[in-house]
């Protein structure tokens, strides 16, 4: 890729090409492809999973993800109901949203359920009822069974003990089947108390589960505005809260550190080259770059994550840096007009070089987010390089300007740094001390693979959801278990092995609660099991009691129809608990949710390994798999200053090579050893951080090698620097830790790696003359 | 003048209509209490069996609280709290949640301690010291078709529930203190 012997006004044609083409593209993308935004937190990092059972947990996910909750609070009922079914009203007028359910006037009646589940008494019992039967104390039975009866306001009572004596089915019945512990149905709605309010809860869902940034943003918009103008205390919670916040966030962050590096580079330019041209020739550096990256980023992806474009930001630091070369050279230094950019272009391409292998690393990652952020640099860096190699020539040959002066100020800063790097000894004073952060960075190990720590969310969010939590008595974690078998049956006997796990896992504390299909659905198996249960409490007299008080008790044992998932899901009851069964194709699958966990690590102990039952920690298996990448991206840096140093040693030689990758070396670990010191651990965004300290360092290492410690190269790698520099240092202010702690790594990485670069000017250089 | 005389009646119908509901009010209004302890005897008659279920034992009243303490034949205690009904059959054991939620639990200690809230019922009396309620809110005519809360003397009362089954419930009610002992206000307490 050398232009040298190229005439500038070809170059300049060849870029309006391939230039035009981008920009066709671009036309093509905004009337076919719009690039939507999505602010969704749980999709940061999201990986592209395949299979059946991937597709199934994501399903699982995604209603989840659907699915909001608003509690509207009122000193009395009818005052909650009225709030709440306006609220609900115009909730339903949003675009956006489907499903509203606020009213439940369609919830069966006792009498309905009695009558839908007599048919199969004495092959359903309580797990309570089995209890006391398989402890086989008469006594014990009668208690509970006359407490019952006696009982002031059980209709399962009247409803069923004439069918059923034993009064199994009773109290099979009396169990509650409402989602939460804190609800109760009263006026047709769902009803919560708490602190001498009523809340009623309203439901709705939202259409796609990538929640699109001005649609969450409009939607929480109108629930916060209907909150303000009504005195009732409304309570929410849910992803479409979350994405707004971390879209609204994502939003002014992105302006914010967009404008302060923009204007940062441009106050540079100006201080530095003094000259409108150079002005306005960054400036379409950077929209070049930003325009080709947005490009490869539509192309690949339908929607980009809006903390991905955060990170991208750094683009334009980093495409600036290929700006300050070409000025640099064209300014200050005498040129031939037929090839300005001759002497600069072998290193511009081998530092384009650089930089793209470092972030094709990132291409590899399994996570979205990083293949988002490594595309748009990328390809945002090609048209930087095209844009400088291509299109400046052209411009100085218009132009024809005769070099002028480098700034007093940029000598002075040349003296001082020849007068450092002299002092500085890179073997002797350097090297050790990073010798001793690595060991210090291995001894300690403090690393951070918990994905839900690389995002924060406000204290609005978290305590409107704690308080969500608290009204309904609900503790429903994001772990569940997912059951698969061939047959129904055999997922429902599988899930009954579950059950008997969670049980002695409540027994000793490290669980509260679960619920499970086979908790009303038991397997044939153990309907036979149930039946037979019955059969010997009464061979074994244990019903005597109950039977001199309500006469005898007639067990049916003829041949009949048992309860099976065909027939229980029609039922009002089964409809209730069809989002936990799933069939897909030939198989079958239930979801058993789990309440109050205590223990997780025993818990996923428990059940990871098994065969056809499936622990699944969505949040669990991303910090797993970002420790796998964490681990890998160690060998990849280790792999690429091998690569470099070698391809370095084939062009300098040897000993100026292994200068070369020392500077940056040093100031990843060294940035790696204060970021630990700063943030008390480090997580795969210090080490992606890393891979940019590396690339960027290379590249000075390049133009110091091939060009010595000369002021021209001093103005460029400082201009580069304190761009970097700047950009990472702003990046640092964001309320995200991730983009904090990227921000806070490449910042140190890059003041000391351009401190250390020109120590590779006091090697020989054995190829200078011929380069 | 035909015409005159069926306005005459009417407007007298309205008015004996008015003051029944007001004496009616007055009356319920006499069978509240909102703190004593008492006992009770509970005979609960399924229709399909001829004689009935025969319980008693003993009650504690503190404002929306109640304790239903069944001592004979079998051991229960039934808690009505301001948002659950609780349950225990062992005073060792602590009280397990029955049912969660303020309207049935509400109902009950209403019908209980007769104080009845207009709102939620259909209020006619049979006799002079009886009155019958029938649920406003469907969820509760699940559980009760109507009430007979009737006095029976000073300090009792009868209370009949019909479950819409035809099943029916009589429970004699007789307060002996309308003071509670810090133990008697204690075993209020969920624990």
């Amino acid at each position: 890729l050398s232009y040298a012997n190229w005439r500038p006004r070809a170059k300049a044609l060849v870029w309006l090409a391939q230039f035009s083409v981008v920009v066709a593209v671009l036309l093509w993308i905004t009337l076919a492809k719009p690039l939507t935004l999505n602010s969704d937190l749980s999709a940061i990092f999201q990986t592209n999973q395949h299979g059946e059972l991937a597709t199934l947990k994501q399903q699982i996910e995604q209603q989840g993800v659907k699915t909001q909750i608003v509690l509207v609070g009122q000193p009395s009922l009818a005052q909650a109901i009225v709030a709440s079914d306006k609220l609900a009203q115009q909730l339903s007028q949003l675009p956006g949203i489907v499903n509203v359910t606020h009213i439940y006037d369609k919830m069966p009646s006792a009498a309905k359920i009695a009558k839908q589940n007599l048919p199969f008494s004495q092959l359903l019992l309580s797990d309570s009822f089995k209890k006391l039967l398989e402890a086989g104390d008469g006594q014990a039975i009668y208690n509970h069974q006359f407490s019952m009866l006696n009982q002031l306001a059980n209709p399962y009572v009247g409803l069923t003990l004439e069918q059923d004596k034993t009064l199994a089915m009773a109290d099979y019945l009396s169990r509650s089947f409402l989602p939460s512990s804190g609800l109760s149905l009263e006026a047709e709605r769902l009803v919560a108390r708490d602190n001498g309010m009523t809340y009623v809860l309203v439901l709705f869902e939202t259409q796609a589960s990538g929640l699109n940034v001005n649609q969450s943003q409009a939607l929480v918009e109108k629930i916060t505005e209907l909150k303000q103008q009504g005195d009732s205390d409304i309570v929410y919670t849910g992803a479409i809260f979350y994405a707004s916040e971390a879209s609204k966030t994502g939003q002014f962050e992105m302006t914010l550190f967009s404008t302060l590096s923009m204007a940062f580079m441009l106050v540079l330019v100006m201080a530095s080259y003094r000259q409108l041209n150079s002005l306005l020739s960054t400036i379409w550096v950077i929209a070049v770059s930003g325009l080709y990256g947005y490009c490869a980023l539509s192309l690949c992806f339908d929607e980009v994550s809006v903390v991905a474009l955060i990170f991208a930001i750094t683009l334009i630091g980093i495409s600036a840096d290929y700006s300050f070369h070409g000025l640099s050279e064209l300014r200050f230094n005498r040129v031939n007009r037929l090839s300005p950019l001759a002497n600069i272009e072998r290193s511009l391409t081998l530092s384009y070089f650089t930089t793209a292998a470092g972030y094709v690393v990132l291409l590899l990652a399994p996570f979205e987010l990083f293949k988002q952020v490594a595309l748009f640099t990328i390809a945002g860096l090609l048209g930087a390089y095209l844009t400088v190699t291509l299109l400046y020539p052209w411009l100085a040959f218009k132009r024809g300007q005769s070099p002028v002066a480098i700034p007093a100020y940029i000598a002075r800063i040349n003296q001082f740094h020849q007068r450092l790097n002299q002092r500085l000894s890179l073997t002797k004073m350097v090297l050790p001390v990073a010798l001793v952060v690595l060991i210090g960075l291995i001894a300690s190990g403090q690393v951070n693979d918990d994905v839900r720590s690389f995002y924060s969310v406000s204290a609005t969010i978290t305590d409107n959801e704690a308080r969500v939590k608290s009204i309904l008595s609900q503790r429903t974690e994001m772990q569940y278990i997912l059951v698969e078998g061939d047959t129904a049956q055999q997922v429902l006997t599988r899930e009954e092995q579950v059950t008997t796990m969670l049980d002695d896992l409540r027994q000793n504390d490290a669980l509260q609660q679960y619920s499970a299909i086979t908790q009303w659905l038991p397997s044939i198996t153990s309907q036979r099991n149930n039946l037979a249960l019955l059969t010997k409490a009464q061979t074994s007299g244990l019903f005597n009691q109950i039977q001199a008080l309500l006469g005898p008790i007639k067990l049916n044992l003829e041949p009949r129809d048992y309860l099976t998932p065909e027939h229980w899901f029609n039922t009002n009851l089964g409809a209730i608990f069809k989002s936990q069964w799933l069939v897909q194709d030939t198989k079958y699958y239930s979801v058993v949710r789990l309440a109050g966990i205590n223990d997780l690590a025993k818990i996923s102990q428990q059940f990871s390994g098994l065969e056809h039952i499936h622990w699944v920690d969505k949040a669990g298996e991303i910090s797993s798999q970002v420790g796998q990448f964490r681990e890998s991206l160690l060998y990849i840096i280790l792999a690429a200053m091998a690569a470099a140093l070698a391809v370095f040693a084939q062009r300098f030689g040897v000993k100026l090579a292994c200068y070369a990758i020392a500077s940056p070396a040093v100031a990843l670990i060294i940035a790696l050893g204060l970021s630990m010191m700063f943030q008390g651990n480090l997580s795969i965004f210090n080490l992606i951080a890393g891979v940019l300290i590396l690339a960027l360092g290379l590249d000075y290492s390049v133009f110091y090698a091939e060009h010595g410690f000369e002021k021209t190269i001093t103005i460029t790698t400082l201009m580069s620097a304190l761009s970097s520099i700047a950009v990472f240092a702003i990046l640092m202010l964001s309320s995200m830790p991730a983009i904090k702690s990227f921000g806070l790594t490449v910042f140190i990485g890059v003041c000391v790696v351009f401190i250390l670069a020109p120590q590779v000017t006091k090697i020989p250089h054995r190829n200078k003359h011929e380069s | 003048m035909r015409s005159l005389c069926l306005l005459l009646l009417l407007t007298l119908v309205g008015v004996t209509a008015t003051a029944q509901t007001q004496d009616d009010e007055l009356s319920l209004s006499e069978l509240g209490f909102s703190q004593g302890v008492g006992e009770f005897t509970q005979h609960k008659y399924f229709k399909f069996l001829s004689k009935p279920i025969v319980s008693n034992g003993a009650f504690v009243v503190a404002g929306q609280d109640l304790l239903w303490q069944t001592s004979r034949p079998v051991f229960s205690q039934i808690l009505l709290k301001e948002d659950a009904i609780y349950r225990r059959l062992n005073q060792e054991q602590p009280f397990e949640l029955l049912v969660k939620g303020s309207q049935i639990n509400q109902l009950l200690s209403a019908v209980l301690t007769g104080n009845i809230k207009a709102k939620d019922w259909t209020i006619t009396t049979n006799t002079p010291l009886c009155f019958e309620l029938v649920p406003l809110q469907a969820q509760m005519s699940q559980l009760f078709s109507h009430v007979n809360l009737c006095k029976t003397g000073d300090a009792s009362r009868q209370v009949t529930l019909f479950d819409p089954q035809d099943n029916k419930t009589i429970i004699m009610m007789t307060l002996t203190s309308n003071q509670l002992t810090p133990a008697e206000r204690s075993s209020l307490e969920l624990r």
